[in-house]
């Protein structure tokens, strides 16, 4: 067996995954239950390790033999739970946005990129009224939560701890150095889903409505500043956004660390499928990147245009506040 | 040796021709049938080089065997390029399966999309080609298409046949559909963008495209009108919502059978026959046509409101085409 074997490139992958001071051959034979010799036969290739020993091993590193095997398959495996009342439910899936957002965070070098047909929905946690207003949207008219079902919306119906994480995921969030694109489109989704409160009369007074659309500018108005700054903290972290001609399909988001990447997928609403097969987050990157470079930037430079697409987003919400007036 | 032999069982079930799968895997590993007969005992232990082989030939994901779970979901990734597996190839992959589904004795296609289940679009020929034109030039970037302007004609014509009788196999298939009113803006964007950006050889092309885009709306408001798709066998079920984030999720039932195909940034469509997955998928879009509004054969007055919405998008859009002709 060469050196460039499978076996020998897995095992290989395996050990610089392992802190220096770890004796591999040690680790691998307490895993493997056999002998350390045994363990140095296999790291040579002179033992063919079984599929049973590589189940093993994947399951101990957490690794991925499909990356290794076959780079450019067709086949991708994602991660995928659906959002539940009883099982996976709301507050558990914030909790694993917060662990995803601290896993970012812990590392040195990283980067976000997002492609936004919805705002982010991270900046909506930043205010009481509106995070409650979404959450509360979320479980009763998306995720159907029993308790909901007749009532209408009132801030006070979603619990304070749901807020506080929101507020946290929020503060996570922005301080990440992050590129977004957007479309005129990003807001419509929030725009429809006060309007249906309205038509429904989910809202125990127009007033509600009205200032769910005063605080959606307010975050909108702010994220327009922080474009013009280029950051959004008083740090350094940067913020860089740009507008895209052409609608945006979905919203992706692709975390990089360090040379590791991990894909987000959002679909049906609150579902996320994720992934951090390599192949599939370097053609996610490659066409995230290449939409970039068609679209405007409007941080930093740009200012006409990011204040005519600010100024068209302000017009949409201004004619709903308008219209349920 | 547990899992090699459920590796090679696996393998078995997904291979065309079970009755000879030693000679099949025999051959592609380059062994003999004896060797094989040895590793399907578990006497030889397969080489990860032998694993690999397999996998691929048979698009086999082994992490699904060697750590399964019930959160972990496969999906099978085809991404068009102007080499490999091209626009031509995905639309003969379409005709092909809608074909197969057309012969089986029960089938359904249940979509929820922000944008209008592009199968339609197949139904006018202009559209047809001005949306693969628009793929190939400006989404999958083929390097033939990067310059020169559109024109009907840019468009082979066996690519228009090809898309025709996707058209007409579709008509032919049941389909519940939930449409949104933005459901036209990525169209009528898309022609905008190239009129704006000059794409077009005839300067009337992008009015003309939302003409013939508002023609086909007006005959899809007729066959909701009827239930029937084109006034052929299929049955429609339209639908509209507007407050759920819709991605463009399709889910064909053929039998038994489900497969839930989603878009993945217009580059590569993914898709998963994971049976849990499906049924939730189903049941979420059924979930949200129960909370939809009726369009087709009942709801006269909403479908005629929905309508004459998205009459009024095409109808902006031209005074905004003709604002820049005019310029």
């Amino acid at each position: 067996m060469t050196n460039n074997s499978i076996q020998s490139v897995f095992l290989d992958k395996v050990k610089k995954s392992l802190p220096s001071h770890i004796a591999f051959a040690d680790d691998l034979a307490e895993i493997l239950s056999i002998s350390r010799d045994s363990a140095y036969r296999r790291i040579r290739g002179e033992t063919i390790l079984s599929l049973d020993e590589v189940s093993a091993i994947c399951k101990h590193f957490r690794m991925s033999l499909d990356e290794i095997i076959s780079p450019s398959a067709e086949i991708v495996s994602f991660h995928n739970r659906f959002v539940t009342e009883e099982d996976f439910t709301f507050e558990k899936w914030l909790l694993s946005i917060n662990d995803n957002l601290d896993m970012l965070a812990g590392h040195s070098e990283r980067e976000m990129i997002i492609s936004a047909k919805d705002i982010p929905i991270f900046y909506y946690f930043k205010t009481p009224e509106l995070c409650a207003f979404k959450m509360f949207f979320w479980m009763k008219s998306i995720l159907r939560y029993g308790i909901y079902n007749s009532e209408n919306f009132r801030p006070e119906l979603v619990p304070r701890e749901l807020l506080a994480l929101g507020k946290r995921i929020n503060e996570k969030f922005t301080r990440i150095e992050r590129t977004e694109l957007w479309s005129e489109d990003t807001i419509h989704a929030s725009l429809r889903q006060i309007e249906f409160y309205h038509d429904c009369g989910f809202f125990n007074s127009p007033l509600q409505g009205q200032h769910l659309c005063d605080e959606l500018l307010n975050v909108v108005m702010e994220i327009k500043d922080c474009a013009a700054a280029g950051y959004f903290t008083e740090g350094n972290e940067h913020f860089h956004l740009f507008k895209n001609e052409i609608l945006i399909a979905d919203n992706t988001f692709l975390f990089k660390m360090g040379n590791k990447h991990a894909v987000f997928i959002n679909h049906n609403t609150l579902n996320v499928l994720s992934t951090i097969q390599e192949s599939f987050c370097r053609q996610t990157e490659t066409y995230l990147r290449n939409l970039l470079n068609k679209a405007t930037k409007i941080s930093g430079t740009g200012e006409k245009e990011r204040l005519k697409f600010f100024n068209r987003i302000e017009a949409k919400i201004r004619n709903l506040r308008q219209r349920i007036s | 040796m547990d899992l090699q032999k459920r590796f090679l069982d696996e393998l078995k079930k997904v291979s065309g021709r079970p009755g000879s799968f030693a000679d099949e895997i025999a051959q592609l590993l380059g062994l003999s049938t004896d060797s094989i007969y040895r590793r399907m005992r578990g006497d030889t232990v397969l080489s990860l080089e032998e694993v690999q082989k397999l996998c691929i030939h048979f698009h086999f994901s082994i992490d699904a065997l060697l750590s399964p779970s019930p959160e972990r979901v496969n999906f099978r990734q085809r991404i068009i390029s102007h080499e490999g597996y091209t626009l031509f190839d995905w639309i003969k992959t379409l005709r092909r399966n809608l074909a197969m589904m057309c012969d089986a004795a029960e089938k359904n296609i249940l979509c929820s999309g922000k944008d209008i289940p592009l199968l339609y679009y197949f139904h006018s020929p202009e559209l047809a080609s001005f949306k693969m034109y628009f793929w190939m030039k400006s989404m999958f970037y083929y390097p033939a298409y990067q310059t020169g302007k559109y024109k009907h004609s840019a468009v082979p014509e066996e690519y228009l046949q090809v898309v025709s009788d996707i058209w007409e196999y579709y008509s032919r298939i049941d389909s519940t559909e939930i449409w949104t009113e933005d459901c036209v803006d990525v169209t009528l964007n898309q022609i905008e963008f190239y009129h704006r950006c000059g794409f077009f050889e005839d300067r009337e092309e992008g009015l003309h495209l939302c003409e013939v885009f508002r023609s086909l709306l007006t005959r899809v408001k007729h066959w909701a009108l009827n239930g029937l798709k084109d006034d052929r066998s299929g049955k429609l079920r339209l639908y509209k919502n507007e407050i759920l984030l819709a991605d463009n999720t399709v889910l064909f039932k053929v039998n038994n059978q489900r497969i839930v195909f989603i878009p993945h940034n217009m580059i590569a469509v993914i898709s998963t026959t994971h049976q849990s997955y499906c049924e939730q998928t189903e049941k979420d879009i059924r979930s949200y046509v129960d909370r939809s509004a009726v369009l087709s054969t009942t709801g006269e007055k909403e479908r005629n409101i929905f309508f004459n919405a998205l009459d009024a998008r095409i109808n902006s859009a031209k005074e905004r085409i003709a604002e820049v002709i005019s310029a």
